[in-house]
């Protein structure tokens, strides 16, 4: 008997518009725990080397883990995962909500949608019935409105993960949206389920879930409730959420500004968590079961725009308001709306923009190509942009294609400052004064991506010059963080309250009876790092070392201004990252697990069909 | 005079013997990010502000006799 689990997966053919229910494989329970873990072992194990990201072949897995919709503070993680149309290799994101809890009280750890509709469709879940259903008054509409629409036909009670049109068109960018503003925003899964013609997956359970040990589990997630509850800085975290480390992010220096060309936002003060909290937030926004709410939900009022928002949120701050120097929190936060509705991470969203609008600066872009003036500052640019993108119209057909495939198409050097690391586009800290934090990004099993290894700090407190040994901390993060995305909580309890990590693993054995420490549930997340690097190896030819390194601009252009002025790190300083990074994983010095080490991990599958992969490709 | 500093999360791991706890004689008052620096031997970068008597502080913020400062870490979502 599995406890903790919803104990079932459901897989829909949304071809054939047939489903089928299978029992979780325990086997697979007990070595991939939940969340990325199921989904970097269905993908590894499912998906054909050389399919199209966007064909009917590619699998979107939707998954959480055993302590979500539990006792446990914040359970209320969803990740979803394919092989990424971003990037071609490994991809997942994950969202909070209510999603995770209700797929679970349906009974389902997790969601494989499979094959591709012809009409666009909807998957309908209330416990055991399951109906892929006509979508077609849902399509075309944006994903918040689409929401409400769906929340409206089927009930309050339903959850919702939606895509807006960007997702419909395919744009590389896509994300997939849940009430009204939490987002699996990376790695471009919401084209994933548009290419599948799926506007929507609606969830409704009523079953509850067994655990282990009920008694412990109260009293143990009780008493991680109240710890939280007791920490002073609570307060702080429910004011501000993550908006609250704008103004310490340009204090050091670190704030994505102007497509990255500096890293400190002239005026910074005037985007502070303070002034949101005083100006725009209207209520705070929580998601399951979390004892600190960071969701704010905000009302941006402007000229020519009045709209309710989720966020900004810091990551959207950065990367529309940063990246694309919009003066104001308001600015920011209709942006911000534009964005949601249309179904685009904000993040790659924000890079691209700011990227376009740079080469319009340069005359890479001209007026005729763009269709008006465009420039930095001017939040009516943004919209416009991230309109015809959502709707691949014109240069936005181009930029749809994220800022990596956009560079190649467009040439004259706009790839010096496309910022991006295996094509997924960077995440809100520059990292030129920061080595660990820019191995955290060069080594991101998704791209470019900060939540999987945020090692900023180590660098401020080990110091910025310090090279050796950063490696050591990045791969424990690499551990650590993505351990929440298999357990199926959320990490800000950990990071930002300071709970400690042995309280989980205690908890964890109340709900599912595993005997497991906190060292074997890290093992486990060495075992899902190193299976996601070997999806890269399967399915990106010539995968390796040549891939984890940041662009130009990142690589080797001196911050421009801000406390960082002058500062990059050397190539040599970048290729001692690399080399003391692989030999702390036990990876060769290409950056491919050695067999060795695969074996050590269990994956003694992946070792045997990763040689002859490599094999193939390199008879010598 | 003496203060006792707090710290939990990410500052944990760099206080000193990493002690969630430490009270600090002081020889004179100091602000924040100088007992941060010269007393903990911190970069004062990797504290953004302080809780005192329940109330966010600055870094600049001068302690009195006997006051806890609970040290606030960067936050790291988004």
């Amino acid at each position: 008997m599995l406890y903790g689990y919803g104990g079932s997966i459901l897989r829909v053919d949304v071809g054939a518009k047939s489903y089928k229910i299978e029992p979780l494989d325990p086997g697979m329970a007990q070595e991939y725990i939940g969340g990325r873990g199921f989904i970097a072992k269905i993908l590894y194990d499912e998906l054909a080397a050389g399919i199209d990201p966007l064909g009917p072949k590619n699998k979107l897995v939707v998954s959480t883990g055993p302590l979500a919709g539990n006792l446990a503070p914040a359970g209320g993680k969803t990740h979803f995962g394919a092989l990424s149309p971003a990037t071609g290799g490994y991809g997942d994101s994950n969202m909070g909500g209510i999603f995770a809890a209700e797929m679970k009280y349906a009974g389902y750890d997790a969601i494989i949608l499979e094959g591709a509709a012809s009409e666009p469709c909807y998957i309908y879940i209330e416990d055991s019935k399951v109906e892929v259903r006509d979508a077609g008054k849902y399509w075309g509409k944006g994903a918040i409105d689409a929401e409400k629409m769906l929340k409206d036909d089927l009930g309050e009670e339903f959850q919702i993960a939606v895509i807006g049109p960007a997702g419909e068109n395919l744009v590389k960018f896509a994300c997939i949206s849940h009430d009204f503003g939490r987002q699996a925003g990376r790695t471009g899964l919401g084209a994933v389920m548009g290419s599948k013609k799926v506007k929507a997956i609606a969830v409704k359970g009523t079953q509850g879930i067994k655990m282990a040990d009920p008694d412990a589990a109260l009293a143990k997630g009780k008493a991680l409730y109240q710890a939280c509850f007791a920490k002073p800085f609570i307060k702080e975290w429910e004011d501000y959420g993550t908006a609250g480390v704008t103004t310490w992010a340009n204090e050091i220096g670190a704030f994505p500004t102007r497509n990255f060309l500096t890293s400190q936002y002239e005026g910074y003060q005037k985007l502070s968590g303070k002034d949101m909290r005083e100006r725009m937030v209207i209520t705070d926004k929580a998601c399951f079961g979390c004892p600190s709410p960071c969701g704010k939900y905000s009302r941006a009022v402007g000229q020519g725009y009045d709209v309710y928002v989720e966020g900004p949120e810091y990551e959207t701050t950065a990367m529309v308001g940063g990246g694309c120097v919009l003066p104001s929190l308001e600015d920011i936060g209709y942006a911000n709306y534009v964005l949601d509705n249309l179904g685009l991470d904000t993040i790659s969203g924000g890079v691209v923009i700011g990227w376009a609008l740079e080469c319009f600066e340069k005359g890479i872009i001209t007026k005729d190509q763009a269709g008006r003036e465009l420039q930095f500052g001017d939040v009516w640019s943004v919209a416009y942009l991230a309109e015809k993108i959502a709707a691949r119209e014109g240069i936005g057909d181009i930029l749809a294609e994220g800022v990596k495939a956009a560079a190649e198409r467009l040439g004259q050097g706009s790839d010096y400052f496309a910022i991006h690391v295996k094509g997924l586009e960077w995440s809100g800290y520059d990292s030129r004064n920061a080595p660990a934090n820019m191995l955290a990004y060069m080594t991101c099993d998704i791209g470019a991506h900060h939540s999987r290894a945020w090692a900023i700090t180590h660098d401020l407190a080990v110091g910025p010059e310090i090279i050796e040994g950063k490696a050591k901390r990045v791969v424990e993060l690499q551990h650590i963080r993505p351990m929440f995305d298999m357990i199926g909580t959320c990490r800000l309890q950990w990071v930002e309250l300071g709970i400690e990590l042995d309280a989980y693993s205690d908890l964890f054995k109340a709900i599912t009876g595993m005997d497991y420490s906190l060292d074997d549930l890290l093992k486990r997340s060495e075992r899902v790092w190193n299976l996601t690097r070997a999806v890269w190896i399967k399915h990106v030819p010539g995968f390796g070392r040549a891939f984890d390194y940041p662009p130009p601009r990142m690589a080797q252009d001196p911050v421009a201004s801000g406390p960082n002025q002058g500062k990059f790190l050397s190539r040599e300083a970048l290729e001692q990252l690399l080399d003391e990074y692989y030999q702390v994983r036990g990876w060769d010095r290409n950056g491919i697990p050695t067999e060795a080490k695969l074996k050590e991990l269990g994956l003694d599958n992946v070792a045997k069909e990763l040689g002859l992969a490599l094999a193939e490709k390199d008879p010598a | 005079m003496e203060v006792t500093i707090k710290a939990a999360g990410v500052l944990l791991n760099y206080m000193p013997g990493k002690q969630g706890s430490l009270a600090l004689r002081l020889e004179k008052p100091m602000a924040v990010k100088d007992i941060v620096q010269q007393k903990l031997g911190l970069n004062p970068a990797v504290v953004v502000a302080v809780i005192v008597n329940g109330q966010r502080q600055e870094k600049d913020y001068i302690p009195k006799d006997g006051e806890e400062l609970f040290l606030i870490p960067p936050v790291s979502g988004g």
